[in-house]
């Protein structure tokens, strides 16, 4: 079976995407310094793919959002509500647990 | 500092259209200040307008953008719908006027069995039913055409029609300046443009029922002139100066439809060019008149349903 190496990279890294977000916003961050950010972790996304996550994850309660109005122009900056703490919990425990069960089974037939 | 490139403000533009009115605004503020963030973040050499370019591609376009702005999973995308939405509300209008326009010129036969025909008339219920009828008939063929050739999302070549924009100052001062003159023209010189010489003498032939209409055209001048003041006055896109630009268009439309059931729009005298010319083209003076009128029409329903969509959506803001 032949397989698009990039397009399950591509698919495997927007997967992971929410919780790699909310990890990076511990702090306050506008959405081209998350970009920024994300892309220097190898998470070279497009602003066109983190505004619609961010807007949900915003709607959802994950994330506050408040436009700061000290900058020369204002900028949005979205930090991690009390409840994005919990669902950023959830989610690395989640991912732990796929992240585990993956390699045991791809140990398996490496070993 | 706002977007300075062209393709920058129609892609807000765009934005604001397809989105509903009640989260345009957010949506649109958020996404030019993704654009500004990116664009200083380039290095300082790159021309603004190409930077802004770069920094749009790296948003996709406005209708994938509005897809994945959708709060749940959907079959039916949100720019798909909102198109479904407007070219319904177009063609229904489309439809609804040549119906009455059948009605009111005495059909009593479809012109396209099963599309096209007079509304019954026979009693207030029957009316609303067969109005009922052509706007679901409209549905179930514009939904067909959707699904058949755009399967759950929109068709290539069918894309929401765009609404009208806001007015310049300086398209407003030409438009003033053409009402002046329509003004003259219907006024101090109708008797003499609109009118057979001979023998040195002028005789007009605009019906009485025609002329009996001109105060209401004055009116629909008037609106028009108004909503040119309120855009000069600075407020171009204004709620004001939308619904102004409505009410002239029903005005209008009203006019129209007054003139094409008017027992006669010209009256070419007899006593100048002799009855059997007369008569001739009296009808085909009439005629003409007539399909210009219903071609006048069915723009202005046009023209009505997207200045109606764009006062919803200026009221919104």
């Amino acid at each position: 079976m032949s397989m698009d190496d990039r397009h399950v990279e591509v698919e495997l890294r927007r997967g992971v995407l929410p919780l790699v977000t909310l990890c990076l916003l511990e702090e306050p961050r506008y959405g081209y310094d998350l970009i920024r950010l994300l892309a220097l972790r190898g998470f070279d996304i497009e602003e066109g793919t983190l505004y619609p996550l961010l807007r949900r994850l915003e709607s959802q309660g994950v994330l506050v959002a408040a436009w700061e109005p000290s900058a020369a122009r204002p900028r949005k900056y979205y930090s991690l509500s009390p409840a994005g703490r919990e669902a950023r919990a959830s989610l690395a425990a989640l991912w732990r647990r796929v992240r585990d069960a993956t390699d045991e089974i791809v140990m398996e037939v490496e070993s | 500092m706002s977007l300075t490139s062209p393709q920058a403000r129609a892609y807000l533009e765009r934005l604001r259209d397809l989105l509903p009115a009640s989260e345009a605004e957010r949506v649109v503020a958020e996404v030019e200040s993704l654009i500004h963030e990116r664009v200083e973040a380039m290095s300082p050499g790159i021309p603004a307008a190409q930077a802004e370019e770069r920094a749009l591609a790296r948003l996709g376009v406005p209708e994938a953008l509005i897809d994945t702005l959708a709060e749940q999973p959907i079959s039916v995308g949100v720019s798909a719908r909102r198109s479904f939405a407007r070219w319904w509300c177009v063609l229904a209008a489309c439809h609804l006027l040549l119906s009455v326009a059948l009605t009111m010129a005495g059909a009593t036969r479809p012109a396209v069995p099963g599309l096209l025909g007079p509304l019954a008339m026979g009693s207030v219920v029957a009316t609303l039913t067969s109005a009922l009828g052509v706007l679901l008939l409209d549905a179930g063929l514009l939904f067909a055409w959707f699904a058949l050739s755009g399967g759950w999302g929109r068709p290539g070549r069918l894309g929401a029609p765009d609404l009208p924009r806001g007015w310049s100052r300086g398209e407003a001062w030409r438009t003033l300046v053409l009402l002046a003159l329509l003004a003259v023209i219907l006024h101090p010189l109708r008797d003499r443009i609109f009118a057979v010489r001979s023998d040195g003498r002028s005789v007009p032939f605009l019906a009485n029922d025609l002329v009996g209409l001109l105060p209401w055209l004055d009116a629909v001048l008037a609106l028009v002139a108004l909503r040119c003041a309120v855009v000069l006055a600075g407020r171009g896109a204004s709620a004001l100066a939308h619904g102004l630009d409505l009410l002239a268009g029903a005005l209008g439309l009203y006019l129209l439809v007054r003139a094409a059931t008017a027992s006669s729009v010209v009256d070419l005298p007899r006593e100048v060019l002799g009855g059997p010319t007369a008569e001739v083209l009296n009808n085909v003076l009439t005629r003409v008149l007539l399909t210009v009128a219903l071609a006048m029409a069915l723009f202005l329903c046009v023209g009505l349903v997207r200045r109606a969509l764009r006062l919803k959506q200026a009221l919104g803001r």
